[in-house]
């Protein structure tokens, strides 16, 4: 594929959420929601209503017009996450996305991601993390890049009570 | 990219780049004086030779627009170095009141005002100018001139052509010499000859005229060509006449009148050249632009430079730029951003900042104006074009400057940009 292909496939296939957020400092929550339906050529109008309802999915519809600065690290991981949704992805990649989170905060952001599997989003998640991979459905394990593993949760989950190491 | 993206897109570039200046003000300042040097002085001299130039069509209209000169020799840049080889003209025979004469009686001219420019010593009781610049004229240099008299009068056909000691002083010299008290009727001295004051005119001095020290603030008189000739050894090879063709007449077709009747009479024979010269105001505005362009020639090299130097900060703070914000770009990618996208964002920041550079050389360049105008007979005043060109300018810098790390951006691999620490 070329480079403006990869990028169309970026911008309209797949979802990114990163460990660090990056979200673009000096954008409001909205602005870095709309970005990518910026780069998709929507229009202005449609750009907004979209990227509000995205960050209502997320349960983020008051601080739309703070910075990232003024949030805090959940409300900014659920920005990045609604930034991720808005062009309706086929898949959501996060990368660790609890990775600079508290664990109460990391349990709220899983319920998002919870709450989008639910309504059909197809989410791949990595993560270090046994507590976080218990969210998923399907839990497939890597080891030095060799999968050593592939469950489905309730496999998983019982693997892991019985004290078994994770991979 | 449709057009309205790339609008929208510009326009959060440039809020982009207005925040990146926030970020990085000393490096941003450094960046934008070059330009803002560059486009001042461009301004500048715009402002200064636009001004000029049109307080000097003003003058040329005031004359009127068809009015022409006939002259001995041509006037303009030329690389006449005094020999004759150089400057044939210098054997021209001089324009007399006899071929002046005969051109007045031409059908299509209305007026023809024989003008020999110099200056005297005047003196009237105990005041005394040592070099006062006077107009020496026929009686119908208020034709083709502009300008009113009052109190008084104009001399006379009669009073020229009988050399009488007669002069016209206008308010400056008035002042200087007889204060508020009325001089018509007074006698003053110029040189060691009587003259009798009949009138002050008001002249409607341009800025060619304040140059020429014609200008309503210097002192200055006009005396009858005839009595200057008589009473006061003009220089008589150095006169010029000013014609001024009839109403509804066609100014070239006079010109070729007036050629033909020269000829005739001088007994040029056909394809020998002119032995003098017919001079419009239009020849005369060319004369005018030929030096200034050449001035304004050397302020665009200066400028250039200034642009140039402003360039090379653009690539600096652009660079240094793309490499702050490789993260940015990665993230921006991962969003779907292609490489025309990113390119354009940086493009748009670096025309930002030259523009902003440029709008700082314009405002200084306005306030320099201003300040030259208020304090100096330059009428200097920025051209609508000058706005346009610098403008155009500082973005097509900025563009081709920018260039190079907007490439950058572009090219980069949206997995090694997102690593970057």
């Amino acid at each position: 594929m070329t480079d403006d292909e990869l990028a169309r496939v970026r911008n309209k296939e797949i979802g990114f959420v990163f460990q660090t957020f990056n979200l673009l400092p000096r954008a409001s929550a909205l602005a870095n929601v709309e970005l990518p339906l910026v780069y998709a050529g929507v229009p202005a109008a449609e750009r907004k209503e979209r990227a509000m309802e995205a960050l209502t999915r997320v349960q983020l519809g008051e601080r739309v017009h703070h910075k990232p600065n003024e949030l805090s690290g959940g409300q900014r991981q659920r920005v990045a996450i609604a930034r991720a949704l808005v062009n309706r992805p086929s898949i959501l990649l996060a990368d660790e996305p609890t990775g600079n989170l508290d664990s109460t905060t990391s349990e709220e952001i899983m319920r998002v991601f919870e709450e989008l599997a639910d309504q059909g989003q197809t989410v791949i998640m990595v993560t270090h993390e046994p507590d976080i991979a218990a969210h998923a459905r399907r839990v497939v394990v890597l080891k030095d890049g060799v999968v050593s593993s592939d469950e489905p949760k309730a496999v998983f989950q019982a693997r892991i009570a019985q004290g078994g190491k994770a991979h | 990219m449709r057009i309205l993206d790339s609008i929208a897109l510009a326009s959060e570039g440039v809020i982009i780049a207005l925040d990146a200046l926030r970020a990085n003000k000393v490096r941003a300042a450094l960046t934008i004086m070059g330009i803002a040097v560059g486009v001042f002085v461009v301004v500048a001299m715009a402002a200064a030779t636009h001004g000029i130039k049109q307080s000097f069509q003003e003058d040329v209209d005031a004359f009127g627009a068809t009015s022409f000169q006939v002259r001995r020799r041509s006037i303009g840049i030329n690389n006449c170095d005094g020999s004759d080889d150089t400057c044939p003209e210098r054997k021209n025979p001089a324009i007399s009141a006899e071929e002046a004469q005969m051109i007045r009686r031409l059908p299509s001219v209305q007026a023809v005002t024989e003008i020999w420019v110099s200056s005297a010593p005047m003196r009237y009781r105990d005041r005394y100018l040592g070099s006062v610049g006077y107009d020496a004229f026929s009686a119908d240099w208020i034709q083709t001139d502009v300008g009113d008299i009052d109190p008084g009068r104009n001399f006379s056909q009669k009073e020229n052509e009988n050399g009488e000691p007669v002069l016209i002083i206008n308010d400056s010299l008035k002042a200087q010499l007889f204060g508020d008290s009325d001089p018509v009727g007074k006698q003053l001295l110029v040189k060691d000859k009587q003259f009798t004051v009949i009138g002050v005119y008001h002249t409607k001095g341009g800025f060619l005229k304040t140059m020429d020290g014609r200008g309503p603030d210097k002192p200055r008189a006009i005396i009858p060509i005839v009595t200057a000739k008589r009473q006061l050894d003009i220089w008589r090879r150095g006169i010029v006449l000013m014609v001024k063709p009839r109403d509804g007449t066609d100014q070239a077709d006079v010109m070729d009148e007036v050629t033909a009747a020269l000829r005739g009479r001088r007994g040029l024979r056909p394809g020998t050249p002119n032995n003098f010269f017919l001079v419009t105001q239009e020849r005369m505005m060319a004369a005018f632009d030929q030096l200034f362009g050449a001035i304004f020639m050397v302020g665009l090299a200066l400028s250039a430079v200034g642009l140039l130097v402003g360039g090379v900060g653009v690539v600096a703070i652009m660079m240094i730029s793309v490499t702050e914000r490789t993260r940015e770009i990665g993230v921006r990618k991962a969003l779907g951003a292609t490489k025309i996208t990113i390119l354009w964002q940086f493009l748009v920041e670096a025309a930002t900042l030259t523009s902003i550079g440029s709008a700082i050389g314009l405002a200084l360049g306005s306030i320099i104006a201003y300040i030259v105008r208020a304090t100096t007979p330059v009428p200097a005043s920025v051209p609508v074009e000058a706005i346009g060109f610098s403008l155009g300018g500082a973005v097509l810098t900025g563009v081709l400057f920018g260039m190079l790390p907007a490439i950058r951006a572009a090219r980069l691999d949206p997995v090694e940009a997102l690593r970057y620490e």
